[in-house]
C-alpha cells in the first residue's frame, strides 16, 4: 500500500514533466494557408522589387516550416509559419510604402515643375 | 519506522522531480537582446502619430507579442520561445512604421490635385497683380506723355508766337533776309548830300529799330556805311564811316548800349546798283544795318 503511494507520486511527477515541457501541438495547417496567402499578397504588392529581403526571409521560413512539419515537429513548424507570416506581411506593407513614396516623390517633382513654369511665365 | 522511512523516500522523489521540472524549463536570464531590440522598434511605432487604421492593428499585434515575450521571460520559458515572440513583435512593429509612411505618401498623392490647384491659383493671382501693375505703369506713362506733349505744344506755340512776333517786327523794319542775316537798308534820302548827319525823317526808321533792339536785347547790330563811286576813295571811306557812326550815335541816344553796335565804313565797295546812273548811285549811297542772329556777331560782308 505504501509502495503504491510512492509509485503514484513518481507517476504524478512524470506527468508534470510532460505537461510542462513536452507540448505536442497540432500541425499548423491553418497558419500555413494564411502565411502562403500573405506571401502571394506581398508578391502582388511588388515585394519582389521593393522588399526582396523580407519576402525571401518569409519564403525561407515557409520551407523550413514545411520541413519541420514533415518531420512531425509541429511546435517548430508553428513558430516558423508564424514568423513567415510576419515577414510576408512586412514585405507587403514595405512594398506598398516604397511604391507610394516613389509616386509621391514624382508628384512633388511635377508640382515643383509646375511652380517653376508658373514663376517663369510671371517674370517679366 | 520502516513505513516512515518509505514515506520520506517518496517525498524525496517528488522533490527531485520538482527540481527536475524547474531545471528543465527555467532559463535564468531576465534579459533578451532580441526582445529589447523589438521593444525599441515598437516604441518608435508607438511614438509615430501617423500610425492609424491597419497599422494600429499591426502595432497592437506587436505590443501583444512583446508582452508575451516579457511574460515568458518572467515565467522562465525557453529562449527560443521568447525570441519567437521578439521576432513577431519586431516584424509587426516595423510593419506599423511602414504602414504609417504608406498612409502619409498616399495622403500626399491624394492632395496633389489641391496642391496643383494652389500653385495655379497663386500664379493666376500674380498674373493679375502684374497686369494691374503694368496697367498702372502704362497709365502713368500715358499721363506723363500727355503732360509732356501739352508742355511741348505750349512751348511750340510760344516759340511759334515769338517767331511770328519777330517776323512781324522785322517786317515792320523792312528788314530783308540775306545770307548775312536780316538787313535794313537806310537809304541816301536819310542823309543830306555829302553829309553824315541824319535828316529828321530818319528818326522814325531808327526809333523802330531801337524799339526792336529793346524788345530783343540779345541781338546786336552791325552798321555799315556805303557810298557811290563819285569822289576819292579816302573821301568816300571817311563819309561812309561817319554816316555809320551817325546811325550808331542815334541808336545809343535812344538807349541802346554801344556794346551791341559795331560800325564800319566800306566806301564805294559793294555797290548794289550801277554807278553809271543817278538812280543807281542813289541806291549805292546807303547805310545797311545788319541784325545779328541771337547773340552772334553779325557776319561781315566780304570785301
Amino acid at each position: 500500500m505504501k509502495s503504491i503511494h510512492a509509485a503514484s507520486a513518481v507517476f504524478f511527477g512524470a506527468t508534470l514533466i510532460l505537461s510542462a515541457c513536452a507540448t505536442t501541438p497540432p500541425p499548423p495547417t491553418t497558419e500555413m494557408t494564411k502565411a502562403k496567402a500573405a506571401i502571394e499578397q506581398a508578391q502582388r504588392a511588388g515585394a519582389r522589387e521593393y522588399s526582396t529581403e523580407y519576402l525571401n526571409a518569409s519564403m525561407a521560413k515557409m520551407e523550413l516550416a514545411e520541413a519541420a512539419s514533415a518531420k512531425g515537429n509541429n511546435e517548430q513548424a508553428t513558430r516558423l509559419v508564424e514568423e513567415s507570416y510576419a515577414d510576408a506581411h512586412l514585405a507587403q506593407i514595405s512594398a506598398q510604402s516604397a511604391k507610394s513614396a516613389k509616386a509621391a516623390a514624382d508628384v512633388d517633382k511635377s508640382i515643383m515643375t509646375l511652380q517653376d513654369e508658373a514663376s517663369r511665365t510671371n517674370t517679366p | 519506522m520502516k513505513s516512515s522511512s518509505k514515506r520520506m523516500a517518496a517525498t524525496a522523489a517528488v522533490a527531485i522531480f520538482a527540481s527536475v521540472i524547474l531545471g528543465a524549463c527555467a532559463t535564468p536570464p531576465q534579459h533578451n537582446d532580441m526582445l529589447e531590440h523589438a521593444r525599441g522598434v515598437v516604441a518608435i511605432a508607438q511614438s509615430n502619430p501617423n500610425v492609424a487604421g491597419e497599422s494600429r492593428a499591426d502595432l497592437a499585434t506587436a505590443v501583444a507579442a512583446l508582452n508575451q515575450g516579457d511574460a515568458m521571460i518572467k515565467a522562465g520559458k525557453p529562449t527560443a520561445d521568447v525570441e519567437h515572440e521578439a521576432y513577431i513583435a519586431e516584424r509587426f512593429g516595423l510593419a506599423a512604421q511602414r504602414g504609417a509612411e504608406y498612409s502619409m505618401s498616399e495622403k500626399a498623392i491624394a492632395d496633389a490635385q489641391n496642391r496643383r490647384n494652389a500653385v495655379l491659383l497663386s500664379a493666376r493671382e500674380q498674373q493679375v497683380v502684374r497686369a494691374n501693375d503694368r496697367a498702372e505703369t502704362k497709365s502713368m506713362e500715358a499721363d506723363a506723355a500727355n503732360a509732356n506733349a501739352q508742355a511741348s505744344a505750349q512751348q511750340n506755340a510760344a516759340a511759334q508766337q515769338r517767331a511770328q512776333e519777330l517776323e512781324s517786327a522785322l517786317a515792320d523794319l523792312q528788314a530783308k533776309k540775306t545770307d548775312r542775316g536780316f538787313v535794313i537798308t537806310l537809304g541816301d534820302v536819310l542823309f543830306a548830300t555829302g553829309r553824315a548827319d541824319l535828316k529828321s525823317g530818319a528818326r522814325h526808321s531808327l526809333e523802330k529799330l531801337s524799339a526792336f533792339l529793346h524788345e530783343y536785347p540779345q541781338r546786336s547790330v552791325t552798321i555799315e556805311g556805303y557810298t557811290d563811286s563819285v569822289g576819292t576813295d579816302d573821301y568816300n571811306q571817311g563819309l561812309s564811316e561817319r554816316r555809320a557812326g551817325s546811325v550808331r550815335d542815334a541808336l545809343t541816344g535812344m538807349g541802346i548800349s554801344g556794346d551791341r553796335i559795331q560800325t564800319r565804313g566800306l566806301g564805294k565797295s559793294s555797290p548794289v546798283a550801277d554807278n553809271g546812273s543817278e538812280t543807281g548811285r542813289q541806291m549805292n549811297r546807303r547805310v545797311e544795318v545788319i541784325i545779328s542772329e541771337t547773340d552772334a556777331r553779325t557776319a561781315t560782308r566780304a570785301p
